[in-house]
């Protein structure tokens, strides 16, 4: 028997849970610590957080965020982006972080994962790898959260950073991400039929049939949830949505101003456009119903 | 209200040590990361964490000099919790890359999982994510308040098989894999799984096993 994980994505900028569209656009959706706290409750089997803007300025700014709610969350936490050096590594897992998933500075310097791997574990690195499709049908690689392509091929990127000792693969499909539409599951089967770890599959999840495509088809060992579960837990705000004061998860007092408009707008009309909102137990009791196995609490 | 007992969390340079004690503060449960040898001495119980390979674990424990205070300190009858490669440690010995000896506190063995023969189920390894602990016995200590076949969060290659069956309390299935995922031998107590990072069911393990007499 085989349990599959169900991991909430939140990327991260600021204080905020952002949420863009093929990692463009991003709109603030609330406090992260908020929604982190919701999704430790509600049964989320880990949690990664993605720091949108780390690798742009060469930093990385979930050292604090994560020492917070490390205190309070006991499920396993990975930090991706921004991580470009060992001290790094050290730095992340020492605030809270369970796991890293490395990708920018993997491709810029291969042994990070080799040395980080032989530091602290295969265990704890995870190579993430951001992959947009090309018109000949194969995948490539690219960084800086998804803003540059490499060249490099992603099935032999992805059994290369096994090779270096990576425990797990993060895949994100660029071209799925925040669109709704599904998850890239020819991408996904490749990858999760070329390595021997696991393959977390990541961006395009709109429909909880999606999940369990994903899983059938796409052959991912776990799955990365973020829109689905984002706009379930912000919706019942909506009707609140005149007011800047109310406590709740996006209407946190630093979000930025800039989003009123578009949270005003149910969500610049994403919610009725793409996405299926779903708890994290309403998304596992239906995969429960069709056949596959997830912790419940 | 009775006072907490001092846990000492052995720091032998392999395991998540910190997540381990953020789970004790979360239980209001004072503990101290120590390889300190008359620390541990002094401790009312101790954990012994681990992620790693178990040759290297047990080089670490050898090379900081623990391995008498240790041995003292079961002798002494006082509660110890090995986890993940910490119960392992606690077995004779172990196959992981040759053959390396162990503490040989429980009478067992170290051994790989196996993937699965073409035509079964075949599984990736490591077996990363959550699975049932079902309960071979009714552990009153230890599962408290747990209900059998809970979740909890699994991360390794490796596993153990008890000598004595009796020691195995907990089995767990992955694959076509079915393994001793806790074990209990008088003062002894071993979990293959993450309590630290298991949510609420792991946090009532490491309070049952702070309650623990």
């Amino acid at each position: 028997m085989k349990n599959r994980r169900i991991i909430a994505r939140l990327d991260i900028k600021g204080p905020n849970l952002v949420k863009g569209i093929q990692f463009d656009g991003n709109r603030a959706l609330g406090l992260s610590e908020d929604f982190a706290y919701l999704y430790y409750q509600e049964g989320a089997d880990e949690m990664i957080f993605y720091d949108t803007v780390a690798s742009l300025y060469r930093r990385n700014n979930l050292i604090e965020f994560v020492t917070a709610v490390s205190k309070h969350i006991f499920v396993p936490l990975t930090v991706s982006g921004g991580i470009r050096n060992v001290e790094d590594v050290q730095k992340i897992l020492r605030a809270g972080a369970d796991k890293v998933a490395i990708n920018t500075a993997a491709i810029a310097n291969t042994s990070l994962i080799k040395i980080s791997a032989e530091a602290f574990g295969s265990q704890c690195v995870l190579a993430g790898i951001e992959a947009k499709r090309k018109e000949n049908g194969d995948y490539e690689a690219w960084v800086d959260y998804g803003r540059e392509p490499t060249g490099v091929n992603v099935v032999e990127w992805a059994q290369r950073v096994v090779d270096f000792g990576a425990g797990e693969i993060l895949l994100t499909s660029i071209d799925r991400e925040g669109t709704g539409n599904g998850y890239d599951l020819e991408l996904t089967a490749r990858v999760a039929q070329s390595v021997p770890v696991p393959v977390i599959a990541s961006g395009g999840a709109g429909r909880k049939s999606h999940v369990l495509d994903v899983i059938h088809e796409g052959r991912a060992d776990a799955v990365a949830v973020a829109s689905m579960f984002h706009y379930y837990y912000a919706k019942p705000l909506q009707r609140m949505y005149s007011s800047t004061n109310a406590d709740g998860l996006r209407l946190g007092a630093q979000i930025d101003e800039g989003n009123l408009e578009f949270l005003n707008a149910r969500y610049g009309g994403i919610l009725e456009r793409r996405f299926d909102p779903i708890s994290v137990k309403g998304l596992k009791s239906f995969l429960a119903g069709s056949g596959i196995q997830c912790r419940n609490m | 209200m009775n006072k907490p007992p001092t846990i000492v969390i052995i720091d032998y340079g392999c395991g998540n040590l910190f997540s381990i004690q953020r789970a004790l503060t979360e239980l209001d449960v004072p503990s101290t990361i120590s390889r300190n040898p008359d620390e541990i001495a002094k401790a009312d119980k101790i954990i012994l964490p681990g992620v790693g390979a178990f040759g290297k674990g047990m080089e670490n424990i050898r090379r900081f000099g623990l391995l008498e205070v240790l041995g003292a300190f079961v002798a002494s009858g006082r509660p110890v919790l090995g986890i993940c490669l910490g119960m392992q440690l606690l077995m004779r010995a172990s196959h992981e890359f040759g053959y390396h000896e162990g503490l040989h506190w429980i009478p067992g063995q170290v051994t790989k999982l196996r993937p699965g023969q073409p035509g079964e189920e075949t599984v990736k390894i490591p077996h990363v994510g959550w699975s049932p602990v079902n309960f071979n016995s009714n552990n009153d200590g230890l599962f408290h308040r747990l209900q059998n076949g809970t979740y909890m969060y699994f991360l390794h290659s490796y596993f153990v098989t008890t000598e004595n069956p009796m020691c195995g309390i907990a089995t767990t299935t992955y694959g076509n894999n079915v393994f001793c995922s806790a074990c209990c031998k008088e003062n002894i107590v071993g979990v293959q799984f993450h309590p630290e990072i298991s949510g609420p069911s792991g946090l009532r393990l490491l309070q049952n096993f702070v309650f623990l007499k």
